[in-house]
């Protein structure tokens, strides 16, 4: 039992990390009903950038703001440069640019820190805490405490701000916001930027929870987060969370079950299952969507 | 080097069109050990380019090392020593081409290579037929000897002897007896798995638990960790690149677990390992097929001159590549010529930068296991231990 409880709060470590990426897919997706195929990327580069800041020696938390402002800054890059100029196109067009906005960035960064894969330092000591009789890592429960509390933050911005507000009137209808005086242009960009800082937060979680950054994460990043973005129900801010979580969860157990090898393919397997019974994710609604 | 433990059926089709393709060529050419220039000429065979394209450039350091020695104290009985590299690309197909071009030259006295044990099982059948002596360094596919051909002595333990003495060395020196295996589930990390679990079937330890995991990919090693530390496990078996052992034991610690003895094989040997590990690398054993920090007199004096040749450590391939040129030397020096060269090697004890060889009928290295060697005080170092095969012999008929 214990052994089970140890796995589980592996899977919720692991799982917030996915969640907190995952949130940033879900806040663009669900105001402008596209994937964000550079999120990943955007999240990769913002740790790395993290790490050289840390190698030198600026402090911890001043490395880390910076390096989600980074992320911010290329968020709203990738907005200007890669969607903006093909926002009115086929809804395939900016997918496909923004794929190719997240290939430039996985090679720039592979120029500037080569391919290897970098430890990253602890930034939260390390200890085992005893809970409820269980001995939990230091490390898993701040990654989890502080994914909830960028939740709480990311939750406030859209449904406690004016911001949120005019973010929230953009998704419902574009044009009519843009004629009521929202100023479109600049929540949109706002809320790139707001995916990549909230991202960046949570690939610096990942490189702590890994001991390491790598290129590949970006790519690693992607396909978990919509994974988990998938499961909760695509545009669900709150379901995407959750749907991280699950992730995390069903990964550790199919470790627990049938052995790490087949990690990926049962985690996947959930994925095809949901989709499959609930197309609509499990706490997504049934929209219908505007064209 | 790396590859399958076994040859795949993609291998085996092509040793076996090779050989098909090379019976019906003339017969095989004679050759003296010497050309008729009077100097003594060795064909390297090795990847110079691909992606394999270092461990070429690392087959020439190790030759120029040793031909600098060899020809700067008189040569072999008074002859210059020389070679030829031929670029194998680290393809099995155009190893079968550069074989028949080595044997086409008529001038070599024996092959030293190929690097990648593909390369070596596409080209002997070739070599074989024209009675080439080929000495190979660093391919370790159990096939490599153990297919019949007689022409053929190498240097680097093949892969099955090295999984089982993983093994050993856990229970025998080390006294454990709950292994937990971590490999690469592919190939080759499948079939080194394996074998080491088969080892510890006849030595009195027991594999509690084993975990894949998929190369490159997976970096995420929490609930593997979890799972060994409730299996009781009280010994990590590292099978895996530097990457991946850094990461689980730099994870293990974040899981509030450390002082576990950790052993693997000498992919660990990076100081990327220890970066990774942040530290809890500490104490690791690494078991590789030469030590590159013996005390052994002859040893340092290669290992400081190549240090200073090349500002850096010399690869296995370039510690086997030069001791091969030495053993022509001695094989040479004690009668040998081309056609008795492999006979001669077989009946002698040598020695050179990467310590006391011998060799079997088969042309495997016998009495030779791993070097030990512990990560200490963040650096690697000898231990001078060697790997007790106590209750191997059982699987080695």
């Amino acid at each position: 039992m214990t052994y089970l409880l140890e796995q589980l709060a592996n899977g919720l470590a692991i799982g917030s990390v996915y969640a907190l990426i995952a949130l940033g897919y879900s806040l663009v997706y669900s105001i402008l009903y596209l994937i964000n195929f550079a999120h990943g990327y955007v999240i990769m580069v913002g740790a790395f950038a993290a790490l050289t800041l840390l190698g030198m020696e600026v402090p911890a938390p001043a490395a880390v703001l910076a390096a989600c402002l980074v992320g911010a800054a290329l968020g709203a890059a990738v907005e200007r440069i890669a969607y903006r100029p093909v926002r009115a196109a086929n809804r395939v067009v900016p997918m496909v640019s923004a794929l190719g906005a997240g290939l430039v960035l996985s090679s720039v960064a592979q120029l500037i820190w080569g391919p290897e894969v970098h430890a990253f330092p602890q930034l939260a000591p390390r200890a085992m805490i005893g809970v409820l009789g269980l001995s939990l890592p230091s490390q898993s429960l701040v990654i989890l405490v502080i994914s909830f509390l960028l939740v709480a933050v990311a939750s406030w911005f859209l449904y406690g701000t004016r911001l949120g507000l005019a973010a929230q009137c953009v998704c419902q209808d574009l044009e009519a916001s843009r004629l009521m005086g929202i100023p479109v242009d600049t929540v949109i960009v706002a809320v790139y930027a707001l995916g990549g800082f909230f991202g960046v937060a949570g690939g610096i979680l990942f490189g702590m929870y890994f001991n390491a950054v790598f290129i590949q994460m970006g790519l690693l990043a992607t396909t978990k987060a919509w994974a988990a973005a998938m499961i909760g129900g695509v545009g669900n801010f709150h379901g995407a969370f959750l749907g991280g979580l699950i992730l995390g969860v069903a990964e550790t157990l199919s470790v627990v079950v049938v052995g790490s090898a087949y990690r990926d393919g049962v985690s996947l397997l959930i994925i095809v299952v949901v989709l499959l019974l609930r197309p609509n994710g499990l706490f997504g609604s049934v929209t219908t969507e505007r064209s | 080097m790396k590859s399958s433990l076994w040859p795949t059926r993609r291998q085996t089709l092509k040793a076996m069109s090779a050989a098909a393709a090379s019976a019906m060529l003339p017969g095989a050419l004679l050759r003296s050990a010497s050309a008729d220039d009077g100097s003594i000429t060795l064909a390297i065979a090795a990847p110079m380019t691909g992606n394999d394209g270092a461990q070429g450039l690392n087959a020439k350091e190790g030759a120029d090392m040793a031909v600098a020695a060899i020809n700067g104290a008189g040569g072999i009985g008074g002859k210059k020593v020389s070679y030829e590299i031929f670029d194998d690309q680290g393809s099995p197909k155009e190893a079968a081409a550069v074989a028949q071009r080595i044997l086409d030259a008529n001038k070599f006295t024996a092959v030293v290579g190929h690097v990648n044990s593909s390369c070596t099982l596409a080209a002997m059948p070739i070599y074989s037929d024209a009675g080439m002596p080929v000495l190979c360094g660093s391919s370790s596919n159990p096939a490599v000897t153990s297919s019949g051909w007689t022409n053929i002595i190498r240097m680097t333990i093949r892969d099955d002897y090295g999984a089982q003495q993983l093994s050993a060395f856990a229970v025998n020196n080390l006294g454990k007896k709950k292994l937990g295996i971590l490999f690469g589930n592919d190939d080759y990390g499948r079939g080194l798995k394996d074998e080491m679990v088969r080892a510890v079937g006849v030595l009195p330890g027991k594999v509690v638990a084993e975990a894949g995991f998929t190369p490159n990919v997976d970096k995420d090693f929490s609930s593997v960790i979890t799972d060994f530390k409730s299996k009781g496990v009280d010994v990590f078996m590292l099978n895996c690149s530097f990457t991946e052992g850094g990461l689980f034991l730099g994870q293990a610690k974040g899981l509030g677990i450390s002082g576990v003895p950790t052993v693997g094989p000498d992919s660990l040997l990076y100081d990327k390992f220890l970066e990774l590990s942040q530290g809890a690398a500490e104490g690791a054993y690494i078991l590789t097929a030469y030590d590159p920090y013996a005390a052994d007199p002859t040893t340092k004096t290669f290992m400081d001159s190549f240090t200073k040749a090349y500002s850096s450590l010399p690869s296995q391939v370039a510690v086997f590549t030069h001791d091969l040129f030495l053993l022509v030397k001695a094989a040479i020096e004690a009668g040998a010529t081309s056609a008795t060269l492999i006979k001669t090697i077989k009946g002698m004890h040598f020695a050179a930068a990467g310590g006391k060889y011998a060799w079997d009928e088969k042309g495997d290295v016998k009495g030779r296991t791993f070097a030990v060697l512990q990560v200490k005080n963040g650096k690697f170092a000898s231990t001078g231990e060697s790997v007790n095969e106590a209750g191997l012999e059982k699987l080695r008929g």
